[in-house]
């Protein structure tokens, strides 16, 4: 626990806790970081279960744009953490939370890889595995949101 | 009617009794809110990016399949949020915030409605080539709206009379 409570001494840790407008700059950042996160993957995985995927090279477009807001929900994220450390890691729902994003960030791996080796396939022959993850991705990622939000709750 | 009156009607509604007396129910309308906020910027990225000029190969029919899923995360997003202002409309009506969010979903939804009326119907006419000026202006001008309008809403419990 020691590193925790250090990680709570660090001076970021003691700026986001004692700062007036940090706190709530780093949320709005961690906010943005999520609705292009989990917005651009909604997406992106819609299109697979809707069977209406467009060629591969959209989808780069729509990756970048969410790799970009995890940098931005990652770094933002750690940064609130900081402030709270021990609170946090004891906090069941911040557990769940973290337990379901490296799930969804699995799933996401699986998926991403089996439509790039199938890029040749045209999207109506979409298979029901493929479409199985892209649903089972949009559930992990409801479920990371609830679990977030009730952080606030469960303490 | 008058200002206040109005928000006591909302105050008193059904709606606004239910979100303020059941405990779990303003939280799960915060999920509520939450995920249908990242489905409707996730659905406005896949088709603004396009009309603003990325991936030209792909057609512009593809993208904007997403309006009806934008329709309805709005739908669910609207909903959930009536819900927190029923619960305390005499809160939320004085926060600046708040103010300019509401205003600025106006002008979004103007925007979408320009676009849609005057612009979408011409560029079907382009096959997957260019898309005109004013499109690309009603993209950007929609994906900086949106941005502003969840900065505004994170920003709400900061900017209240009371803080």
């Amino acid at each position: 626990m020691s590193l925790l409570a250090a990680l709570e001494d660090s001076p970021v840790g003691v700026w986001i806790r004692e700062s007036e407008w940090g706190y709530p700059v780093v949320l709005v950042c961690h906010t943005l970081g999520m609705a292009s996160l989990v917005g651009g993957s909604l997406a992106f995985e819609l299109c697979i279960l809707a069977k209406a995927r467009p060629a591969y090279a959209w989808f780069r477009t729509i990756f970048a744009v969410a790799w970009l807001g995890f940098a931005v929900s990652l770094i933002s994220g750690t940064i609130l953490f900081t402030g709270a450390a021990q609170r946090f890691v004891a906090n069941p729902a911040f557990q769940i939370k973290l337990a379901t994003l490296a799930a969804v960030a699995f799933v996401t791996w699986l998926l991403a890889r089996r439509i790039r080796t199938q890029e040749a396939l045209s999207a109506s022959q979409e298979t029901v595995v493929t479409r199985c993850l892209a649903g089972v991705a949009m559930l992990l990622w409801f479920g990371a949101i609830a679990a977030g939000r009730l952080m606030a709750y469960i303490r | 009617m008058s200002e206040a009156s109005i928000l006591r009607w909302f105050r008193d509604s059904s709606y606004g009794e239910l979100v303020r007396e059941v405990y779990w129910l303003f939280p799960t309308l915060e999920i509520v809110h939450f995920i249908a906020l990242c489905l409707l910027f996730g659905a406005l990225l896949f088709m603004d990016l396009r009309i603003l000029g990325f991936s030209k190969a792909v057609p512009l029919q593809t993208t904007t399949r997403f309006v009806p899923v934008a329709l309805l995360a709005f739908a669910l997003a609207l909903g959930s949020g009536l819900g927190f202002f029923c619960s305390a409309p005499l809160d939320y009506w004085p926060n600046p915030s708040f103010r300019l969010k509401i205003l600025l979903i106006f002008v979004a939804g103007a925007n979408a409605l320009c676009f849609e009326l005057f612009v979408r119907r011409r560029v079907s006419a382009f096959a997957a080539g260019e898309v005109s000026l004013a499109a690309r202006y009603s993209a950007a001008l929609s994906l900086t709206l949106w941005t502003v309008i969840i900065v505004l809403g994170r920003v709400l419990p900061y900017t209240g009379p009371s803080q």
